[in-house]
């Protein structure tokens, strides 16, 4: 991990404390405004008042992945002019918005735990670590390693997101078995082990490590 | 784009995993360090047990943001170019033209090194001696100051209710339930239990005796003599000499013991005791049936009785505060000592003295034949 000094230490970590709150904050809204609005349009239809807050929030979190790519070169410029240091050619310059990304839907993760804690407040809230957190760094890390350097797989890694997402809260709301908990939260944190090879070829491997591979 | 050599792949898997690895090691210290300060802080303040479950939340919800923080390049590249001095792989990812080719004819026996090259454990644990050490501290910490103060290890806060399983807490919660039980004792007409165990002994008797009076066919005026405290006076024979209204009556079970108070039966001249006892509970203090009750009023039996069974039936879980308002705790009383039976609405007891009755009056009329 990285030690960076100063100001800079802080700016990180900063940044995606108040992404990660601003992003569930944005959600909650969306959330209840889409709920309502589905139920209204169309009330025989409980598939669609399920579909479309994960709808709303996956393009949410797509939004914020670009923002986030987008805003990498200002955020290093910004990082380089609170801790100058030495020598520039020493620095690493390696693009580092796919890991802030990630931990901001960490952040968002959190946000929704307590939420939820302060809502029904009992220890079983715990359960949602293996449960709903792996849903949202599986569907995270499929969609950043997407944009990071593959970006034609970007919309299937979306609708795999989305559709993780949405069988998690299909299979969530219908009061499923412990054994039936247990065995999705296996399959969740399966899926994030699968996943961060991928995040190692696209991310680290081809984004960070040989970057400088990719102009050829 | 150049596909990198399989070997530095592997090579920077290994990397990738140990660096995963370290991390995790990393989150295990920093949460430990966190959750013992936080649960230190929660005994102290004795805050709810949902704070120490946001603590378990926000811990848990930040392993993800700390595996996939954002890796130095550094931490691959500084092994590559220990275990390739001459740079050949960067170079050969950099070069084009002859001097790729050139640089290429060397790449077998860089990837030969790599391949060979094994990371120790000492990088993969390479600066968590001062977390541990850290954590290890705050865990100790947390240990001394539950000890201290609860007089029990703990991990998890569980809210302030668990200070009274504290021995401290407890000792002083027995006292108060002994010295409850105590005053009950002190205070309380004994006529409950004793009351219960001589209402059931006399049923037996009195069922004895019925079975007795159906073998011999006695008389029935004969049967409130044969009941011991029947409630029925006996009949008088035919001639015979009225009861002298003096006469010791047969005693109820209840007072031929010793009561709650452990005072023995006085009998039934006792000078001290007041009329009543002396026909039914003698030597019993109490309001209950009696006319100088040493009690102001029953409500603080009630009470003390109340406390009493809350705390021997309750447990260590179950503890009053004493801050119970007047009309829940008249409501608690109403339920608790209320009747059973105008609750549930059982049917009429069945007395045997009346079944006898019934009987005989009805073979009475069997033998008459007013049924014929």
């Amino acid at each position: 991990m990285s030690a960076r000094k100063g100001s800079a230490a802080v700016l990180e970590p900063a940044v995606v404390l108040a992404s990660g709150c601003f992003l569930w904050a944005i959600l909650v809204q969306l959330d209840r405004g889409v709920t309502a609005l589905a139920g209204t349009l169309a009330p025989n239809l409980p598939f669609a008042t399920l579909s479309a807050p994960v709808a709303v929030e996956e393009a949410a979190k797509l939004c914020l992945f670009i923002a986030f790519m987008i805003a990498e070169r200002p955020l290093a410029g910004l990082r380089l002019r609170l801790d100058p240091g030495p020598r520039s050619d020493e620095r690493d310059v390696s693009p580092r918005w796919p890991g802030l990304a990630l931990a901001t839907i960490a952040v968002f993760g959190t946000f929704e735990n307590l939420a939820y804690l302060s809502a029904f407040s009992s220890a079983g809230i715990v359960g949602r670590l293996f449960w709903s957190l792996p849903v949202h760094v599986a569907g995270a890390m499929a969609v950043i390693a997407a944009l990071s350097s593959r970006r034609s797989l970007v919309a299937p890694a979306f609708l795999f997101a989305a559709g993780w997402h949405l069988g998690a809260n299909a299979l969530a709301s219908s009061s499923p078995s412990a054994a039936v908990l247990i065995a999705g939260s296996v399959l969740s944190v399966a899926a994030i082990v699968v996943l961060s090879r991928l995040w190692f070829r696209n991310v680290v491997l081809e984004g960070i490590v040989h970057a400088t591979a990719r102009k050829h | 784009m150049k596909k990198l050599p399989p070997a530095v792949v592997l090579f920077h898997a290994r990397g990738f995993r140990a660096e995963l690895f370290r991390r995790s090691l990393l989150w295990i210290c920093l949460s430990t360090a966190a959750l013992s300060s936080w649960t230190a802080v929660c005994i102290v303040l004795s805050l709810p047990r949902d704070w120490q479950i946001a603590s378990f939340l926000i811990a848990g919800s930040l392993l993800p943001a700390l595996l996939f923080w954002p890796f130095d390049r550094i931490i691959f590249l500084g092994p590559l170019r220990e275990a390739d001095v001459d740079s050949i792989v960067e170079s050969w990812l950099e070069a084009e033209g002859p001097a790729r080719d050139v640089l290429a004819e060397r790449l077998p026996a860089v990837e030969r090194n790599l391949a060979a090259a094994h990371r120790g454990p000492r990088s993969r644990v390479s600066g968590l001696a001062r977390p541990a050490l850290v954590a290890l501290i705050c865990l100790a910490t947390l240990q001394a100051l539950s000890f201290a103060m609860l007089a029990r290890p703990v991990l998890v806060w569980e809210g302030p209710a668990a200070r009274a399983d504290s021995g401290l807490r407890l000792a002083a919660e027995d006292e108060a339930a002994r010295r409850a039980a105590t005053g009950s004792a002190m205070t309380a007409s004994p006529r409950t239990s004793t009351a219960d165990e001589g209402t059931t002994a006399q049923d037996a008797r009195r069922a004895a005796a019925i079975r007795d009076i159906e073998s011999r066919k006695m008389n029935p005026r004969d049967i409130g003599a044969e009941i011991p405290n029947s409630g029925a006076e006996p009949l008088p024979e035919e001639g015979a000499p009225a009861q002298t209204p003096g006469a010791e009556s047969p005693k109820p079970a209840s007072s031929s013991g010793r009561g709650t108070t452990g005072k023995p039966d006085s009998g039934s001249g006792a000078p001290s005791s007041p009329p009543h006892d002396q026909a039914g509970d003698k030597g019993i203090t109490g309001f209950e049936g009696s006319g100088a009750s040493g009690l102001p009023s029953p409500l603080i039996d009630y009470q003390t009785r109340l406390f009493k069974l809350l705390s021997s039936g309750g447990g260590r879980d179950a503890r009053a505060s004493g801050d119970l308002g007047t009309i829940p705790f008249a409501e608690l009383q109403r339920r608790w000592f209320s009747s059973f039976e105008l609750e549930t609405g059982i049917g009429p007891r069945d007395d045997p003295w009346t079944a006898l009755l019934r009987r005989r009056w009805a073979d009475i009329l069997a033998k008459s034949g007013t049924f014929r």
